[in-house]
């Protein structure tokens, strides 16, 4: 069962030197101290476009089974540091700031022996540093399998339900270099957890960051803080738990994004065959709507299992596009649907569009995909894809589409957490109001670049944006000239 | 004594030769009638002795179990007296000690459907309907007459419900089901077969249908309840380790299209195919195809909760917020239980921007769901265990359907 989940991969800029490296997660051993004998997770330096492996030069050395990987600097010394998802034991690896990364352990914490997925760090409870919210996925000892068995007594791969569920973690970044677990403490508790993905972002436009966790087969969590910091699991209140037809999906990847431009972020969530990826639309007070019918989004992904998505207007048009990266789970070598196309689909006047034929030789191919994540490595202002694949190589995706206007954003932060994960930024060009958030998490085990880019099509007129820090600092900049990347810095004196 | 007449009629004496004329008239006629009489009576007479005989016949016959001549007798003895049951008792001995199912059928078809009495033979010809004869159509409704006769006949309850689940028309079986709990004559699974009436998988239905549908009466209500069957079957099947999740579901969904299609070819407007096709519509998001396949829906569709489900998704789809209100609640009506107008209703809740209610409502419709999934992965909807049956009256309880839950509750303690 457990071959079948990971991986991922993370951005980050280790060494600062403004170009964007690549962390990969690796199979391996499931033993909890990993193997000498298997290969290492790998980070590729990103040279000048061309990528290196420096794993062993940075010291780092993740021989377990690793599922997923998320960036984040959680001691604000203006290093990404990478938190791995493994079977039987996470790690975080400390950058050093001098080109090495060292394990870092969670002092007071016990290890986690068991299976984690996705992961994500954003600064929960608002004190200027990262904590990290981890997805678990079922009980399941890789080592000692449990004996699944269909009706008639034959052995089957478990399916989710015939695994017993597993809680997530939260690790609450005490601000010393240490962490404590605190999911039970703050109410980071749901029904049948089987964690696969996690976004934190700003969903029900409170102000704070909730907690959107996607389940294989069990209703989805939504978890939303109180004035006091607890969380309460809202998903079923606000309508984004089951899709259309009241059924808990196999969910996976989420991506996030507002695809009828109403200022409030959308969720996209990648799911198993047989259930199409389900756009939850946002409607504020009116709570979240599966639209996926409604956009024309069923019929393209019934039959796909889909993984990894990102959610960016990658051809800067001004209509956002949303990648899925699709392989099954299950195949025997008897039949030929282990390997799927990718997918690449268009927001027109909220309607999904598949474009995957005219998105290049890539989206002609079948793979077994898994974890994505968007970063624009080649600097030229538009955001390329790493996609992840279960046996073939990963694939860096140069985006070379024909593009319209656009602004991009980098967010030092100084109140706030030093990437400003959890920035909010409305962006007003002519009449035309753009949101986005740099939310915590997403997409399938991976872990996108922290930057903030706006597709603004023909309209090359000067932009306003306000920012809104996850410090609750707002800061207002106008008369931006488009197709430049900004870095904005959160003031300090601000109220 | 012409003048003596004509004085003492006081009025204008008859002239004689039209007198003997009337004397004669009057003759005849009381010897016609009187043969008339004769000859009735002789009739029945002899009706009578026919009846006599023939009775006495077949006394001897069954007593000498010369049950062929018996049977002929006996029908004999039912066309000389129709109405009365002995003679189709004779028909039905000897048809039984001949294992002749028709003519034993016959026989009991016959019978009267008056009085409490009749009940144990309608129940026999019902057995048969729905077992060798093959014809479960009649078979239902010998049960529906027994219910009428006697509302407390569980035996004729149990096997028109099943029938209902059998045959797939939900409305029927909601209807049946409800009349039962009315009655108090039911049993759980009558609970089980209601609650789960939008997905119900019976293991041993497609078995039943086989038998049901002959080559010779190829029902259109057998046929769609076949292939609806074996659509859900293949839904709800586990695959092997051997085949592969991903096969199986490809074959499941490949053959569930073959069915399906070859339904709309044979039977193109039938209420069943139809309601797949607006179901699978909703369920695709299809606002297009459920408001045409609306459109094309007959009146039994006012009976139907799925139609009034879709009916209110479509109004909600369109922003028609009342209309969409009163449409769930008239499928509320007709099924109280229904998880799934539960999700819509708890949408519906949203949009009315009453947050609130909608956690209620989404909750008690995912504790539907999960219901749902306990009660399909029952061996047997006879063994569905006590704790089940608790958790079924609670959810009917909170849906409102106190009758329901007052019944459901008994069963389960009973089986406590």
């Amino acid at each position: 069962m457990s071959e079948a989940t990971g991986g991922g991969c993370g951005w980050l800029d280790f060494d600062r030197d403004g170009n964007w490296d690549l962390y990969c997660v690796q199979g391996g051993a499931v033993e909890p101290n990993g193997n000498s004998f298997q290969e290492s997770d790998r980070l590729f330096r990103n040279v000048d476009g061309r990528f290196v492996d420096v794993t062993e030069e940075v010291c780092v050395d993740e021989r377990r089974y690793s599922q997923g990987v998320s960036i984040g600097d959680f001691d604000n010394d203006g290093f990404d540091d990478v938190f791995v998802t493994n079977i039987g034991g996470n790690s975080l690896w400390r950058n050093q700031g001098d080109g090495t990364f060292r394990q870092w352990t969670f002092d007071s914490e016990p290890l986690w022996c068991g299976w984690s997925s996705s992961s994500a760090w954003a600064d929960i409870d608002r004190d200027g540093d990262l904590d990290l919210y981890v997805c678990n996925y079922v009980n399941f000892d890789p080592l000692n399998p449990i004996d699944c068995r269909d009706a008639a007594g034959n052995r089957i791969q478990c399916q989710p339900n015939q695994v017993l569920p597993v809680p997530d973690h939260f690790f609450r970044n005490l601000g010393d270099g240490t962490f404590r677990e605190e999911a039970d403490r703050l109410g980071l508790r749901g029904d049948g957890n089987r964690a696969l993905g996690v976004v934190v972002a700003d969903l029900v436009g409170d102000e704070q960051p909730e907690i959107y966790v996607a389940n294989d087969a069990t209703a989805n969590f939504l978890f939303v803080a109180d004035a006091i910091g607890h969380f309460e699991d809202v998903a079923l209140r606000q309508g984004c738990a089951v899709d259309a037809n009241g059924r808990a999906q196999a969910s996976m990847g989420i991506s996030v994004g507002d695809y009828d431009r109403n200022g409030r972020l959308d969720l996209y969530l990648t799911h198993f065959e047989g259930e199409w990826n389900t756009l939850y639309g946002n409607f504020g007070d009116e709570g979240f709507r599966d639209v996926t019918g409604e956009v024309g989004g069923v019929e393209a992904t019934l039959s796909r299992v889909g993984f990894g998505t990102a959610w960016q207007d990658f051809d800067q048009d001004g209509s956002d596009d949303l990648f899925v990266a699709n392989g099954h789970i299950d195949d025997l070598g008897r039949s030929q649907v282990l390997a799927m196309s990718p997918q690449l689909f268009t927001i027109s006047q909220e309607r999904f569009h598949d474009v995957s034929e005219n998105a290049g030789a890539y989206f002609r191919q079948v793979f077994v995909g898994r974890g994505c994540a968007e970063a624009d490595f080649d600097g030229d202002g538009d955001f390329d894809l790493a996609v992840i694949h279960q046996n073939s190589a990963a694939e860096l995706l140069e985006n070379r589409s024909e593009r319209g206007h656009w602004l991009a954003f980098d967010f030092v932060g100084r109140k706030s957490n030093r990437r400003g994960i959890g920035v909010r930024m409305t962006l007003r060009q002519s009449n035309t109001t753009l949101v986005q958030e740099l939310y915590g998490g997403g997409s399938y085990c991976s872990s996108r670049q922290p930057r903030l880019i706006f597709g603004l099509g023909d309209d090359a007129a000067a932009c306003d944006v306000e920012v809104r820090w996850p410090s609750g600092v707002i800061q207002v900049l106008s008369g931006i000239s488009v197709d430049q990347l900004q870095t904005i810095r959160e003031p300090l004196n601000a109220p | 004594m012409n003048d003596l007449i004509s004085h003492s009629a006081g009025s204008i004496p008859l002239p004689v030769h039209k007198r003997t004329v009337w004397l004669r008239l009057w003759r005849w006629l009381a010897v016609l009638i009187a043969t008339v009489i004769a000859i009735v009576g002789m009739y029945f007479g002899r009706q009578a002795f026919l009846a006599r005989h023939l009775e006495a016949e077949c006394r001897r016959l069954e007593a000498a179990r010369d049950w062929p001549r018996l049977l002929i007798t006996a029908q004999e003895w039912h066309r000389h007296q129709p109405h009365r049951r002995e003679p189709l008792k004779a028909g039905v001995t000897a048809g039984k000690a001949l294992r002749q199912p028709a003519s034993t059928a016959a026989f009991l078809r016959a019978w009267p459907k008056e009085s409490a009495d009749d009940v144990p033979w309608l129940s026999m010809l019902a057995e048969l309907q729905l077992d060798l004869l093959r014809q479960p159509i009649e078979g239902a409704e010998t049960c529906r007459e027994m219910i009428r006769l006697v509302p407390q006949d569980l035996s004729a309850r149990q096997r028109l419900i099943f029938f209902d689940a059998v045959t797939m028309q939900p409305a029927a079986l909601l209807k049946d089901v409800r009349d039962a709990a009315q009655s108090a004559c039911d049993l759980p699974e009558f609970y089980v077969y209601a609650f789960l009436v939008d997905g119900l998988r019976l293991n041993n239905a497609l078995e039943r249908l086989q038998r049901w549908t002959t080559p010779t009466r190829r029902q259109e209500l057998l046929m769609v309840a076949y292939a609806m069957h074996s659509a859900r079957v293949l839904e709800g099947s586990i695959p092997s380790i051997e085949e592969g999740r991903a096969t199986a579901l490809r074959r499941s969904q490949e053959q569930r299209t073959d069915y399906m299609q070859q339904l709309h070819t044979m039977f193109p407007e039938n209420h069943e195919v139809l309601a797949y096709d607006l179901e699978q519509a909703v369920q695709a998001g299809q606002s297009l195809k459920v408001a045409e396949c609306l459109t094309r829906a007959k009146p039994v569709a006012d009976r139907d909760h799925r139609f009034w489900r879709a009916r209110g998704w479509l109004l909600m789809r369109t922003g028609d917020l009342a209309g969409a209100g009163a449409a769930f609640r008239e499928a509320l009506v007709l099924h109280p239980m229904d998880w799934r107008l539960l999700h819509f209703q708890a949408d519906w809740d949203r949009r009315s921007g009453n947050l609130a209610k909608a956690e209620v409502t989404q909750r008690l419709a995912s504790r539907g769901r999960g219901l749902e999934s306990e009660l399909l992965a029952a061996p047997n909807v006879r063994l569905i265990p006590a704790e089940s049956l608790h958790r079924l009256a609670d959810f009917a309880r909170d849906c409102g359907d106190a009758l329901f839950a007052e019944r459901i509750r008994h069963h389960a303690n009973v089986a406590h």
